[in-house]
């Protein structure tokens, strides 16, 4: 009963200044509800995500290979970032997956979107085509894509086709490996990114395009000038997730290449699980981790303040 | 950044004792996930009544076959078996060790990865089962599971390495079982002629089976004071004597299928199998890859002599269990090490599984004629080690792989490879 008071005076305080009528059992009813099912969400968030967060930033601060003592070594763990060229392969890794996930599927993506907006027959049926990639899960992918580029695989089969009979080791030369996994990355996101941009084209106002057309545009013309400005909320959306998944790359490249041939494919999330699952460097694998964090911290923000305006 | 963790120590407690609850709630669901009905009459924790509780890392079809009818011989009530897919085990034994209800009794490697264990004292003295059950072990065997004078690993189970080969393959071209280094050169230049891959190997994702072959060109260059001197941190792998090894491998390296990169180990047995490939340098686990149908054509050779003046050593990496420190139940979990120490408790290894018993008193009938041929090659060494991801620290373990796999790719790169090998190498041994 204490806390019940203590609630409602506490809120009656906060509301005074705006309705100084006093509070009603209903209000208390309300917000006690409000409460109830806010605390669900808020202990499941502190639990998986928060507490997590919390220990792994402390752990980055301490050498531990996780059971014996743990040793304080300060900023040490991320001062070894500086000279890891690991995690600078890592490193410039996920930037070239930032850059070629954000090109390559929206340059796919976007035109696929535009095609099956418009009147074509079986344009449902497409759309579930492209967009199947999306259903199927990342080891289930990175098999597949390792499979077509074994060296009697499909791939170097066709390119035998033409001429190419020496089999290109795609997987396991440090020139093409990373490419081979972020194609296969790229054809599973090329299909959501379209997905994103039709659900976006219904938003575009037919007015404009059909003021376009009485106009004179033509189809190229009221793509670029009419289409393209209208979808801006959508392209920041795509953006956006795009980063944020190109940081969390991690299953494809485990599947496919565990970061190999000798950490040329790896991303930070695959380096941070090897140093610490595999080499039990707790410490140093936070301080990765943490790094990690922080840098998608800044596009999820980015993102989130985007969507918090709209609402 | 001190500010910002006003008490280290307190943080370390409170960080360390989450993550037990954390480990320990992982095991309670592998149990409750392998065993149903495991926690039904609240003996989960293991009390001095209750079965023994045997964490096992042996996953595969045939091993999993074994190690269960090993626990129903020895009575499916008084021992309770929970098996984790290997890779999987490896990585999180650390918290079955350190939960509050760790197993009774583990499965685990010979060499330093247990003892990096012992040292943390995580496992139970067991010199008792070697005063009783074990006695009779041969010596290699007891040394390898004593630190500081005490036992505290039963080796169960060993197999041998060798390069393997299809005899019909070399029947039909001719070919003879080299010894001597410059024989097998002449092999590998035949098979090359005669358009096969000499070798075949698979690094893709099993960057380990490289070390075999440093393991072994160390092993003959240098001798085995040398190689696990060099595991042990204590010798340099930019010493020239290391970088011989390297010049050697160098050589060889135009004998390997341009595939091997691309295969992972299983997948590089194929090549061998369809005859487009000579010769493996694998364990005895390689016919298991291998079809039913073809593995009466498969035998070995050791690996050829290059210096004579080296004494012989062999890689044969031992299997068998070890007893956690915190068992509530350390007579129960010593009495099923004793078990597994006798002849009833290896047999179906030896059956069922074609591996070497440790057991000194197991009928040599038993054994295939092809498993007596590794008895007798593994009888006639001076020296025998573990393997490079058993014999050196497990994080070396993984940066040297990856730098074998490397230098097999690049060779050209071979002094920059060890530079950056022995500045990992220094300060993985310091910490």
């Amino acid at each position: 009963m204490s806390t019940l008071s203590r609630l409602s005076s506490r809120s009656d305080a906060g509301h005074r200044r705006t309705r100084p009528r006093a509070w009603t059992k209903k209000h208390l009813r309300v917000l006690l509800t409000a409460l109830i099912f806010l605390a669900v969400p808020v202990a499941f968030e502190a639990i998986w995500i928060w507490v997590p967060v919390v220990q792994t930033v402390s752990w980055s601060f301490y050498q531990w290979d996780g059971f014996s003592a743990p040793n304080w070594v300060g900023a040490e763990n991320y001062l070894r970032l500086f000279d890891d060229p690991v995690f600078h392969t890592a490193l410039l890794n996920n930037g070239i997956w930032i850059v070629g996930m954000t090109l390559v599927p929206i340059l796919i993506g976007l035109p696929l979107a535009v095609v099956l907006n418009g009147r074509l027959r079986g344009s449902r049926v497409f759309a579930s085509i492209f967009f199947l990639p999306i259903v199927l899960s990342f080891v289930v992918i990175g098999l597949m894509w390792s499979w077509m580029y074994q060296p009697d695989g499909l791939l170097n089969a066709v390119l035998a086709q033409f001429g190419i009979d020496q089999p290109v080791q795609w997987l396991a030369s440090d020139a093409t490996a990373l490419p081979s996994v972020l194609l296969a990355s790229m054809w599973r996101h090329a299909g959501y990114v379209m997905l994103i941009y039709l659900a976006g084209l219904k938003t575009v106002d037919p007015a404009l395009l059909d003021a376009a057309r009485v106009d004179g545009a033509s189809p190229w013309q009221s793509f670029w000038h009419v289409t393209v400005p209208s979808l801006a909320p959508v392209h920041v959306i795509v953006v956006v997730i795009t980063i944020i998944d190109s940081l969390r790359a991690f299953d494809l490249t485990w599947v496919m290449t565990k970061g190999g041939p000798y950490n040329s494919s790896d991303v930070i999330a695959t380096q941070m699980y090897r140093e610490s699952v595999f080499n039990f460097n707790v410490g140093y694998g936070s301080a990765i981790a943490t790094t990690l964090f922080a840098l998608s911290l800044v596009f999820v923000i980015t993102y989130l303040v985007r969507v918090l305006r709209k609402a | 950044m001190a500010s910002r963790s006003p008490s280290p120590t307190l943080a370390a407690q409170w960080s360390r004792r989450s993550f037990l609850v954390a480990g320990g709630s992982s095991v309670l669901l592998a149990l409750a996930g392998c065993a149903p009905g495991a926690n039904a009459g609240g003996a989960g924790t293991g009390g001095a009544s209750g079965p023994i509780q045997l964490a096992s890392m042996w996953s595969d079809e045939l091993p999993r076959g074994v190690v269960e009818s090993l626990v129903k011989s020895y009575g499916s009530s008084k021992v309770r078996l929970s098996t984790t897919p290997i890779e999987d085990y490896k990585t999180q034994i650390r918290s079955f060790l350190s939960a509050e209800s760790s197993p009774d009794v583990l499965t685990w490697f010979a060499g330093e990865r247990t003892r990096f264990f012992v040292e943390q004292g995580l496992i139970a003295d067991i010199s008792e089962v070697f005063e009783g059950a074990a006695s009779g072990f041969a010596p290699a065997f007891k040394s390898l599971a004593t630190t500081d004078g005490k036992q505290f690993f039963l080796p169960s189970q060993w197999y041998w390495w060798g390069f393997w080969y299809r005899k019909s393959v070399f029947a039909e071209n001719g070919y003879t079982v080299p010894t001597k280094w410059d024989d097998f050169i002449g092999l590998l230049d035949k098979m090359k002629t005669d358009g096969l891959h000499p070798i075949t190997i698979g690094t893709r994702t099993t960057p380990w089976t490289s070390a075999g072959w440093f393991d072994y060109l160390n092993l003959r260059i240098n001798g085995y004071e040398y190689h696990t001197a060099l595991t042990a941190g204590k010798e340099s792998y930019t010493d020239e004597r290391t970088v011989a090894v390297f010049d050697k491998w160098e050589e060889l390296l135009p004998y390997f299928d341009p595939n091997a990169g691309s295969y992972a180990w299983q997948e590089a047995v194929t090549p061998l199998v369809d005859r487009s490939a000579g010769l493996y340098l694998m364990g005895r686990f390689l016919t298991d890859a291998a079809p039913e149908a073809d593995r009466e054509d498969f035998d070995f050779f050791r690996f050829p002599i290059i210096d004579d003046s080296i004494e012989i050593a062999e890689e044969a990496p031992t299997d068998g269990y070890f007893a956690s420190s915190r068992s509530k139940n350390l007579q129960g979990a010593k009495d099923l090490l004793s078990f597994f120490a006798s002849v009833p408790g290896q047999q179906p290894w030896v059956e069922k599984a074609g591996q070497v018993a440790t057991a000194p008193d197991m009928p040599s009938d038993l054994y295939s004629p092809l498993v007596q041929k590794g008895i007798a090659h593994i009888e006639g060494t001076t020296h025998l080690s573990q393997f490079y991801d058993r014999d050196t620290h497990p994080e070396m373990a993984t940066v040297g792989m990856d730098a074998f796999v490397e230098f097999m790719a690049n060779p050209g790169r071979k002094k920059e490879i060890l530079g950056r090998l022995q500045e990992q190498a220094e300060r993985i041994f310091a910490s």
